[in-house]
């Protein structure tokens, strides 16, 4: 027989205890949730609802935000649902262990009002400007030394003009002197037919012709000094011009030395620029993760009243994500992104669980991209490792030099991209691996500059070029780390370019020699042959008045009635008188 | 059918108002006084609960018991501190704190809490000199307290609606 006045009452209170069990349980996970977020967020964390099944170990939570404890505008993460398969087991135990999940919705870095745009600044950059100047020169250069014709710089040439120009004047001049003396000659020849009946103007006539002859004398003999005088000059000039000739052609080798190219900097200044902004996004997507990672222990739920002592010898973390499946998007540059990522051995107490946290995530716009984040804190040191893998990376054309004169480019394409990172507490070491197979350089410019045979002969070299494999080596410290730029893109191009243009230089440049030098003595040998001319004439000339000299003094002798011999001396005593 | 919604209603009120003896009186406030002690957040809170329903106690003074010593916990925190962390701590104890620790569901209980081992200690130190105190004191307001329910409001209007559902016959 039941007693009804005992088993009532307590059947009812038990009833509305099971009740309040199955209706107050879900807002108690749920403030539990909230309280255990916001300890170890540090911000604030809202929940919409939780739903739990314990005889299944089934927990639903609905509509979750996390604040970014730096930002409050942001959250640092929020998703609509989030359905966990807990272990039975360890569950009586009072740990949660998550044996599979799924997270929809989850949005990282979104909500935020103000601007998204994130300014990566590790100083990860390649001096473009630099090499694109150095580049640029080469180029240039080449094209312009190539196009542009020496011969008419050179500097025996406009001094073998120069020259051509001033040594006939000159011996024109002698020649002028020398028909001037002679016409004075023969005037003077003329004497003879001067003299008279009148001695008195007869003895004038000849005192007159007496000075004339002496100043003729000395005249013709100023004349043959300045004869030999201009044939020294010219001896002279002629040494001039040989040494004019010899500097002409040092320049020459000079000014056609090929330019040379680093191949480091032609790495950094074809791929720097896709290269740098990926570092540093990868760089700081795997910071973010890092500083938002529990590097300690995720508090556990505690008891406002009292000290919870822990009498585990191998202690167990409280929480433990073995497997979550996650479908959300990532807000960047105010673009959302849909990401599919797995997350595995994530644990409340990172250093007793044995395995590190292991983040897989794959995003599909605005490209294919496979990231594997570990995270290991089984040890006193943060070792992270970060895995980034973007097979088809969209290369814009890259051109180096002017495309009105000479320019290379290398023509859109895809990139293959992978990083690997390992974080070291605060310093990093890794690698950035870019590969691209179809490869085709292309020469493009004015064929004026440089022509056409060098395009053709650096294309040829360019055609065994392709594929980039370019590695980039990041180490130091995470705020600043340096990167290194490691490829023989650089050295191919170098060598191609330089060899191509070298070549081109060492042809030209026997030809430039060979056509300064014919340049050259074709005007030597003008020169040599004018001033021969010249002399010959002004020899000649000079030979002439010479023998005119003789006679005229034969005949003023014989007008005087004197031997040729005694002339000198009666001619002294005439002028004396 | 009015008869069948007001006849349990009814004797719930006689369960809960029913004096009955003053043992069980002073049990029903012993073990809602143990109750009212420990902290609420636990399977061992639950486990005190379900044992005082279990009883024969008056549930009246139970909940009375629960309620006053829940306010009264709060102040003697310190001292269930104290006393449950010296328990935790000592180390002839520790095997087998952590072999108790290990079975299933017992960190439900949170014993290895400082306060909710203390009060339970402390709970479990004052049921015999609070069983003492309370069985006189009960005794002698008993008589009092029976009278006092029999006039009480919705008794008497339990009790009348019964009659009437039963058309009168009692």
């Amino acid at each position: 027989v039941i007693n009804w006045r005992y088993a009532i009452p307590r059947l009812t209170i038990f009833a509305g205890l099971l009740l309040f069990l199955a209706l107050g349980v879900d807002p108690l996970a749920r403030s539990a949730l909230v309280a255990v977020g916001q300890r170890a967020a540090e911000s604030k964390v809202n929940v919409e609802r939780v739903s739990t099944s314990i005889v299944n170990a089934q927990v639903a939570i609905e509509g979750v935000s996390v604040a970014n404890r730096h930002t409050s505008q942001r959250n640092l993460w929020e998703a609509q649902a989030i359905y966990l398969d807990l272990d039975a087991a360890a569950l009586v135990q009072r740990r949660f262990v998550i044996e599979q999940g799924i997270v929809r919705g989850l949005v990282i870095n979104g909500g935020r009002s103000d601007d998204g745009h994130v300014d990566y600044d590790y100083g990860i950059a390649f001096p473009r400007a630099t090499l694109g100047d150095a580049g640029e020169k080469l180029l240039l250069d080449a094209a312009k030394l190539l196009g542009e014709n020496l011969a008419e710089e050179l500097e025996s040439v406009q001094l073998a003009r120069q020259f051509a120009a001033r040594w006939p004047q000159e011996f024109r001049d002698l020649e002028e002197r020398i028909d001037h003396w002679l016409v004075e000659v023969r005037q003077l020849q003329k004497l003879p037919e001067l003299l008279g009946s009148d001695p008195l103007a007869d003895v004038q006539q000849v005192q007159r012709a007496a000075l004339t002859l002496q100043t003729l004398q000395e005249e013709l003999a100023a004349m043959q000094n300045d004869f030999q005088r201009l044939q020294r000059l010219a001896k002279l000039d002629r040494g001039q011009l040989t040494a004019a000739v010899e500097r002409d052609v040092a320049r020459i080798e000079q000014r056609l030395q090929a330019a040379s190219l680093d191949p480091q900097q032609l790495n950094e200044y074809l791929l720097g620029p896709k290269v740098a902004p990926r570092v540093a996004a990868a760089m700081h997507w795997a910071k973010w993760v890092r500083d938002h990672l529990p590097d300690d222990e995720l508090p556990e739920p505690t008891r406002a009243r009292g000290v919870d002592v822990s009498f585990s010898a191998d202690r167990q973390p409280w929480f433990v994500a073995q497997l979550l499946r996650v479908e959300g998007e990532v807000v960047y540059d105010d673009h959302r992104y849909p990401y599919l990522a797995l997350v595995q051995g994530l644990s409340s107490s990172p250093r007793t669980y044995p395995q590190p946290a292991i983040f897989r995530v794959k995003l599909n716009d605005p490209l294919e991209t496979w990231i594997e984040f570990i995270a290991d804190r089984t040890t006193d040191a943060r070792r992270d490792k970060v895995t980034v893998v973007c097979p088809r990376v969209a290369m814009d054309e890259v051109s180096l030099g002017d495309a009105q004169r000479l320019a290379l480019q290398l023509p859109p394409g895809e990139l293959a991209v992978q990083a690997i990172m390992n974080f070291n507490d605060d310093t990093i070491a890794g690698e950035l691996r870019l590969y691209r197979s179809d490869v085709s350089f292309a020469l493009v410019g004015d064929a004026t500059f440089g022509g056409s045979e060098l395009a053709q002969r650096i294309e040829r070299s360019l055609n065994e070029i392709r594929e980039i494999d370019l590695r980039v080596v990041i180490s130091g410290p995470i705020e600043r780390p340096k990167a290194h730029l490691q490829s023989p893109l650089g050295h191919q191009l170098a060598a191609a370019i330089e060899g191509s243009i070298a070549d081109e230089i060492s042809l030209r440049r026997a030809e430039l020699r060979n056509k300064a030098r014919k340049s050259i003595e074709s005007e030597i040998a003008a020169l040599n042959e004018c001033l021969a001319i010249q002399q010959q004439l002004a020899r000649k000339k000079l030979s002439a008045a010479d023998d005119q000299h003789q006679q005229l003094e034969k005949l003023i002798a014989s007008s005087l009635g004197l031997p040729k011999q005694r002339l000198g001396r009666q001619l002294q005593r005439v002028l004396e008188r | 059918m009015l008869r069948w919604l007001i006849r349990p209603a009814r004797a719930l009120v006689e369960a809960l108002t029913d004096a009955g003896t003053p043992q069980q009186l002073a049990l029903g406030f012993t073990l809602g006084m143990l109750v009212g002690l420990v902290p609420k957040d636990n399977l061992t809170a639950w486990i005190l609960a379900t044992l005082l329903l279990a009883t024969r106690s008056n549930l009246a003074m139970a909940g009375l018991g629960a309620f006053a010593f829940s306010w009264m916990g709060m102040l003697l925190d310190p001292l269930s501190h104290r006393i449950g962390l010296m328990l935790l701590e000592a180390g002839a104890l520790r095997p087998i704190w952590t072999w108790l620790f290990q079975l299933p569901l017992m960190p439900w209980t949170a014993l290895n809490n400082s306060v909710v081992l203390g009060s339970l200690v402390l709970g479990i130190m004052l049921l015999y000199p609070v069983y003492r105190v309370a069985r006189p004191l009960f005794a002698w307001l008993l008589p009092r307290l029976t009278d006092r329910a029999a006039r009480w409001h919705i008794g008497k209007v339990l009790y009348g609606a019964d009659v009437i559902a039963n058309g009168g016959s009692q």
